[in-house]
């Protein structure tokens, strides 16, 4: 894996890029964040990560619509590539495979 | 901005540093952010998070991808590289520049420093402005000279009579005098003791250490000493009611009760001394009409009127001063913040500081043109630079701005530079100047922001025309190897060289102008001979014995050998005559009519014309022998003139009055100059003088002086007891009438040579940027015929033609303005033209030799040799 390694936070990220989909922009990705972990997060945090997940190359961008609460401005929406994906995938099976080396008797026991 | 909308004002800086690619994007989340929180949590939480949001785009990794993708790198540390690089390219001329501009920019710095020395004299008053009353002295109408120092009756009449008068306050001129402390048994001649009122402390803003400022010299056997006196004879700051004896002219020992303290007066007041007296007999000089013999310091409630001031000034002048001698006569109130640079008597230096402020300016322009001229001279090279900078997108304000950023790194390489010069030198050279001034403005917060801004400023003046010239180029020219209008522009090149040139000249004409004047005194005949003559100052104690010591004391040192002649004085050659009276009359006393002559006297002892070598012109020399000549008096050539005889012998037999005492003439002898030549020769009596306290001069004839004045204070101390033996050497002090000249010239020198490297170097770098540049043409022109003569010639000429242009400038204005100078002198060397070749000549060739090295070279090299590497 090696230089595959994604950070916590990146990772949060691009799986919303990949759920959130033709949703996935700064502002929203934060909300979610903010509404689904309940995680005090900076706008300018998430886009520095989306900024750095498209330079990797496990991001793509376009420039989508504006709204009247955007003051018009156009909002940049972001799409999780083909290499994205299966990190995201190799990373979630990793973890289970972690998950079964735990003993059962400490999840159910107390 | 609408209410309940945004604020503005987070968005126009994140414009300016976030990248313009994700500007749209990152505005239009934060937008929706703030509407967001408006409706969830309230305008002002949505505002501060706004705010906040927007401000935490400043971070790297935002920053950093801003304009990533453009030909406009970072802004300093590119720019810095390349002027870097730039130096180290031409090492040369960048050594060249910055030497000049260092020097430059240090003798600024001391400049500076003397400047604000000057300007901050008696500028500390305590509360209002102080004055001195200075008298403008008229005789029968008409105007005479201003005399700053006034009768004592006057601060009496002024404090009785006059409104609006706040402090009155009296000093008389300083005194030289022995103090002694009796209990340690230490003593020493004293020469900055005055008598003064307890006023002049506030008036002078003299602060008191310790003693009761209300109280202090109310009675005459009071003193005040200053703190680093009472150190020296007690060896402690706090001697307050402790006791100095103290002898001033000539008179006994008398016991002085201490009544305080006050703090070492500054280098920066008019009037310094270490002893204050009280008034030894306030009465006698409150009713004293006749002489002057104090300083008078008043200063004035600020809501009278000046008119009430003169008026009253006028009716005391009526009531008190004679009605023929003394109509025309005003007072005047001087500042004593003017008195150091703008003295109404003339002895101001604000010209002096003006001077060399100017002279400052003038080499810091001449270090500046050298930077212009060769950024200038660079800017061919810059060409195909700049044609490559502007082609891939580079913008104009770009290159501009490269030039001026040069132009800052040279500055504030110069002004380190100058800093370390001047800490480093400033220890030995305020000592050399003079009094040591231990504040320099290094110590002042404003000097680093004058120099902040000076250093923006200089780097607009030398930056800004080579900039746009540079800036201007054209790429289509550039890369196609023509200069375009560039060549043009040798003339503005050209016309500050020859300024350079001008400046060059003018001041070594200016140089060699003072210098003849100085070696001009100095080199003629004073009509006396002061050599190896030794002068013992007077004894202060004596007592009614002493008047016949001389005598003896003269024939024991005639006696020994190598002595040739022994005489006494009233006063000697190269200090003022003070003994001066304006009620001469001839034949009968003096009226108050036009028959009054004025002269100074001076009594002599009769060896007094052997001594000093003034030849008798007619008549004898006095006879001590002869009672008699007790009222003989001798005259000078110009006394003669003064009361009008035919002849010499015409004058023998005469009688002269002095006040109501007369005097037969009884020889004529000739003028010498007893002052510098800068003053003119004046009618001058002497009478024989029967000395209690005698300064006596010593005519040395061998050179074995040292040993002969062991001997002679062996002698003097035994015939005047318990007095100090100083002596000194009558030429020396002599020639140090000139030390003012001295030191103008000196320093006027100094700086005429640092012109002249700053301008020769100048010139030497950019006759090596125009050799190396024509490489290739004098390659070719040697392959067509031209002989190496011809080659430098062709260089050269153009500097030639510079010398004589800049010598028609710059000549002309020394021309004029030389007489300005020499008013002051009563004798002036003869003008001539040689004055003005001689500069020509000089700078010429010091042009042709910095030119010559590298022109000389390349013109001598193989024309394949300069054709193959260019």
């Amino acid at each position: 894996m090696g230089k595959d390694y994604l950070g916590e936070f990146e990772e949060v990220i691009l799986t919303l890029v990949a759920a959130l989909q033709e949703d996935a922009y700064g502002a929203a990705i934060t909300d979610e964040i903010e509404s689904k972990l309940k995680r005090d997060v900076n706008l300018s945090a998430v886009h520095v990560t989306l900024y750095r997940l498209e330079d990797k190359g496990y991001v793509k961008s376009k420039l989508g619509g504006g709204t009247s609460e955007r003051g018009g401005r156009r909002k940049r929406i972001y799409t999780i590539t083909a290499a994205g994906m299966a990190l995201l995938k190799q990373m979630k099976e990793t973890r289970l495979e972690l998950w079964k080396m735990v003993p059962q008797l400490k999840i159910t026991g107390a | 901005m609408k209410r309940g909308g945004p604020p503005e004002w987070p968005l126009q800086i994140l414009r300016r540093f976030c990248p313009t690619q994700n500007l749209e994007e990152i505005e239009g989340d934060l937008l929706q952010r703030y509407a967001r929180d408006y409706s969830l949590k309230g305008p002002a939480v949505a505002r501060r998070k706004f705010v906040k949001n927007a401000l935490l785009f400043f971070r790297p990794e935002i920053v950093r991808r801003r304009n990533v993708n453009s030909l406009r790198p970072m802004f300093v540390q590119y720019n810095l590289k390349l002027v870097l690089r730039n130096i180290s390219k031409h090492k040369t001329l960048a050594a060249i520049n910055l030497t000049g501009l260092s020097i430059a920019i240090t003798i600024s710095l001391f400049t500076a420093q003397f400047a604000l020395f000057e300007f901050s004299f008696d500028r500390s008053s305590l509360g209002e402005e102080s004055y001195r009353v200075d008298l403008s002295n008229a005789t029968n109408g008409v105007f005479q000279k201003i005399e700053v120092s006034t009768v004592s009756g006057l601060a009496y009449e002024i404090k009785e009579q006059m409104p609006g008068v706040n402090l009155v306050g009296r000093l008389s001129s300083k005194k030289v005098g022995l103090i002694l402390n009796k209990d340690l048994n230490f003593e020493q001649r004293e020469d900055d003791i005055v008598m003064g009122d307890a006023a002049v402390l506030p008036l002078l803003a003299m602060t008191l250490k310790s003693g009761a400022a209300k109280s202090v010299l109310s009675t005459p056997d009071k003193m005040l000493i200053s703190e680093s006196a009472a150190i020296k004879y007690f060896g402690k700051s706090e001697v307050t009611g402790a006791v100095l004896a103290i002898s001033i002219d000539g008179r006994q020992l008398k016991p002085y009760i201490i009544d305080g303290v006050f703090d070492d007066i500054p280098l920066n007041r008019h009037q310094r001394f270490n002893f204050l007296l009280a008034i030894e007999d306030p009465q006698a000089w409150n009713q004293n009409w006749s002489w002057s013999n104090c300083f008078t310091y008043i200063s004035v409630d600020p809501k009278i009127n000046r008119e009430n001031l003169e008026s009253a000034f006028a009716s005391i002048v009526k009531a008190h001063h004679h009605p023929v001698d003394g109509k025309g006569d005003r007072y005047l109130l001087e500042a004593i913040s003017d008195i150091r640079l703008r003295a109404l008597d003339g002895t101001g230096r604000i010209e002096i500081v003006y001077f060399f402020i100017a002279l400052a300016i003038i080499i810091l322009l001449l270090a500046w043109f050298n930077n212009i001229n060769l950024a200038i001279a660079r800017a061919f090279e810059a060409v195909r630079e700049v044609g490559i900078r502007k082609m891939t997108g580079g913008s104009r304000s770009q290159v501009f701005v490269r030039v001026i950023v040069e132009a800052v790194v040279y500055h504030t390489i110069a002004i380190g530079a100058a800093f370390l010069i001047f800490t480093l030198t400033w220890p030995h050279l305020s000592t050399f100047v003079g009094d040591a001034i231990a504040q320099t403005i290094l110590q002042k917060p404003e000097t680093y922001l004058i120099s902040a801004v000076f250093t923006l400023l200089g780097s607009f003046v030398i930056g800004v025309y080579p900039a746009t010239i540079i800036s201007s180029i054209k790429p289509v020219h550039a890369l196609s190897g023509n200069a375009g209008g560039l060549l043009n522009k040798s003339l503005v090149r050209r016309s500050i060289v020859t300024i350079q040139l001008s400046v060059t000249i003018a001041l070594v004409f200016a140089v060699l102008i003072i210098n003849r004047q100085i070696r001009f005194m100095r080199e003629q005949d004073l009509g006396i001979n002061i050599d190896q003559t030794l002068v013992v100052k007077e004894p202060l104690i004596t007592d009614d014995a002493s008047i016949s010591k001389y005598e003896i004391l003269r024939d024991e040192l005639l006696a020994m050998p190598g002595i040739a002649a022994v005489t006494y004085a009233s006063s000697f050659p190269g200090a003022e005559i003070d003994w001066h009276r304006a009620d001469i009359g001839l034949g009968q006393e003096a009226s108050n009519d036009a028959s009054r002559f004025s002269s100074r006297i001076i009594s002599i002892g009769s060896e007094f014309m052997e001594t000093f070598g003034v030849n008798l012109l007619a008549g004898r020399n006095f006879n001590p022998l002869l009672e008699s000549d007790k009222r003989a008096m001798i005259i000078s050539e110009k006394a003669s003139l003064m009361f009008g005889f035919r002849n010499y012998h015409d004058a023998l037999g005469k009688e002269v009055f002095v006040g109501s005492r007369n005097f037969e003439v009884v020889g004529v002898v000739n003028n010498y100059h007893y002052r510098s030549f800068q003053t003119a020769v004046e009618p001058l009596l002497y009478i024989q003088g029967y000395p209690r306290n005698p300064a006596i001069a010593i005519k040395l004839s061998s050179s074995e002086i040292i040993n002969q004045i062991s001997a002679i204070e062996f002698k003097w101390k035994k015939a005047y007891m318990g007095n100090v033996f100083i002596y000194y050497f009558l030429n020396d002090v002599f020639d140090q009438q000139y030390q003012r000249e001295d030191q103008l010239s000196m320093l006027t020198g100094c700086l005429t040579v640092i012109a002249i490297v700053i301008s020769c170097s100048g010139i030497f770098a950019l006759s090596l940027y125009e050799v190396s540049r024509r490489t290739k043409e004098i390659g070719i022109r040697k392959v067509m015929g031209a002989s190496t003569g011809r080659i430098v010639n062709l260089i050269s000429n153009e500097f030639i033609r510079m010398v004589f242009i800049a010598a028609v400038v710059g000549l002309p204005v020394v021309f004029v303005s030389k007489d300005i100078w020499l008013a002051r002198f009563a004798y002036r060397a003869a003008f001539s033209a040689w004055l003005m070749v001689i500069p020509v000549c000089l700078v010429m060739l010091l042009v042709l030799s910095s030119i010559a090295i590298h022109t000389v070279r390349e013109a001598r090299r193989s024309p394949a040799d300069s054709m193959r590497h260019s």
